[in-house]
């Protein structure tokens, strides 16, 4: 094994972790507000948006993350919308994570027992005090695993970026693999790089987890 | 002027009528005890009074206030507290966040304030050690009797007693009797779903006898539990007192 091309190139690869870092801090970000809103959104149950909303979940989570990135870089362009690289990869990635969010988050909320919601309703909390203070509180707990799931395979899946050219780590990777050979050790230490994000990820999770498990049911 | 009144209540879930037209009303001080055969409408009965279930028609109104607009129910769901079959305390919370949730939220009390309230309120029901105690480190009977505490926490005019002791072992229903027992003896009103007919002989001022959605009889406990003359509540009370 020969590292030299690996260490000659370690400001290129540096760079393409933060921009991977980057992208993938977006995504878990943007992704878990489109989520929450569109779930709870969902709980109100009115009719047309509840349509709306259910479409958009299915058809994020039912069609390919490969396709969806495809779409927005090279078909919207044909309708007069021009996206970059960065926004193309940003807003594919995110409504992406968003739908399945939104699933993980409904799923927690439906695992809130009924008479909770009857508990606070009869103590008079509005709508918005039952959701913040009773429903949400319980239904993270609830969702938190599934959570971290979706985080760790949407970071892992921001890889996938680089087939519209947005250079975060995987593309980076290939270009030098491309110019000097060695792709065993380019690619390890990429696997390494990856790794390095997702695997502390699940471990706080796990933490969280115990620690909430403690405080009661 | 009755501090509960029902007019010609209405309440159905799809085909099946459930409230038929309920006229009723309940006195300041006065404890109502609710019997009647399972299906006959007792809880739904309790529901429609705080909104958890709206009606179709007729009109409800506690301490003058209307149900009716939703501003109305808010201030109704202020002066009505409620007791649940499953005590539905909030699991994420201990038992003092849970007896000062709504202390702070509703009501606007400050921490310290809620606090004392709290407290106050669960060693009358005999648990002040069990402050810092999640839901689920209770027996069934405690966490009722900080359900019950809970409720009290709103100051509310009226007390509402959905089948409070059904789910409990038998072991346990005597100390959640005995808080609601020490509770009718303060004056609280009362109306209470129940299946203990030795509770509601000896608390109750007065019972209701309900079937089908309708209240069948309303009366003393003498005359209704003892002497009835209603051949279903004659019925009703042989069933009961076969096993």
């Amino acid at each position: 094994m020969d590292f030299t091309p690996v260490w000659n190139a370690r400001w290129l690869l540096l760079d393409s972790f933060l921009t991977t870092l980057l992208l993938s801090t977006i995504a878990v970000v943007v992704g878990t507000l489109v989520g929450a809103i569109v779930a709870v959104l969902r709980t109100l149950n009115v009719g047309i948006l509840n349509v709306v909303l259910r479409a958009y979940v299915e058809l994020f989570r039912g069609t390919p993350l490969l396709m969806q990135l495809f779409f927005v870089y090279f078909g919207l362009p044909m309708l007069g919308v021009n996206v970059d690289k960065f926004w193309a990869a940003f807003s594919a990635i995110s409504l992406y994570t968003g739908a399945y969010v939104a699933e993980v988050f409904r799923a927690g909320v439906e695992a809130v027992p009924r008479g909770q919601v009857e508990a606070s309703t009869a103590l008079g909390l509005t709508f918005v005090q039952r959701l913040t203070y009773v429903i949400a509180p319980q239904a993270l707990r609830v969702a938190l695993p599934p959570l971290v799931g979706v985080y760790v395979s949407v970071i892992k899946d921001t890889s996938l970026a680089t087939v519209i050219g947005y250079n975060e780590l995987m593309r980076r990777a290939m270009e030098l693999v491309l110019q000097y050979g060695r792709p065993l050790e380019i690619f390890l230490v990429v696997g390494i790089l990856y790794f390095i994000i997702c695997f502390p990820i699940s471990k706080f999770s796990e933490w969280l987890e115990r620690r909430l498990a403690r405080n009661g049911a | 002027m009755p501090l509960l009144t029902m007019n010609n209540v209405h309440k159905r879930f799809g085909a099946l009528t459930v409230l038929n037209g309920i006229n009723m009303s309940v006195e300041a001080g006065q404890v109502a005890a609710v019997i009647g055969p399972s299906g006959s409408g007792k809880s739904t009965l309790l529901r429609v009074i705080n909104g958890l279930e709206p009606i179709e028609k007729g009109t409800i109104e506690v301490d003058g206030v209307s149900t009716a607009s939703l501003q109305g129910l808010r201030e109704v769901r202020k002066q009505v507290g409620m007791v649940f079959q499953q005590f539905n305390l909030f699991s994420h919370l201990t038992v003092g966040g849970n007896v000062m949730l709504a202390q702070r939220l509703v009501l606007r009390r400050d921490k310290s304030e809620a606090e004392k309230r709290a407290r106050e309120l669960l060693a009358r029901v005999g648990l002040e050690e069990k402050w810092g105690s999640y839901p689920s480190q209770l027996s069934g009977g405690q966490q009722q009797r900080v359900a019950i505490a809970r409720a009290l926490a709103m100051d509310p005019r009226i007390m509402l007693f959905d089948e409070a002791t059904s789910a409990l072992d038998p072991e346990l229903v005597g100390e959640v009797l005995g808080v609601m027992r020490s509770l009718a003896e303060s004056g609280m009103t009362m109306l209470v779903v129940t299946h203990e007919m030795n509770f509601a002989r000896e608390v109750a001022d007065r019972v209701l006898f309900m079937d089908k959605g309708s209240v069948l009889a309303d009366g003393t406990p003498e005359d209704i539990l003892v002497r009835p003359t209603d051949p279903r509540i004659q019925q009703f009370m042989r069933r009961l007192t076969e096993h």
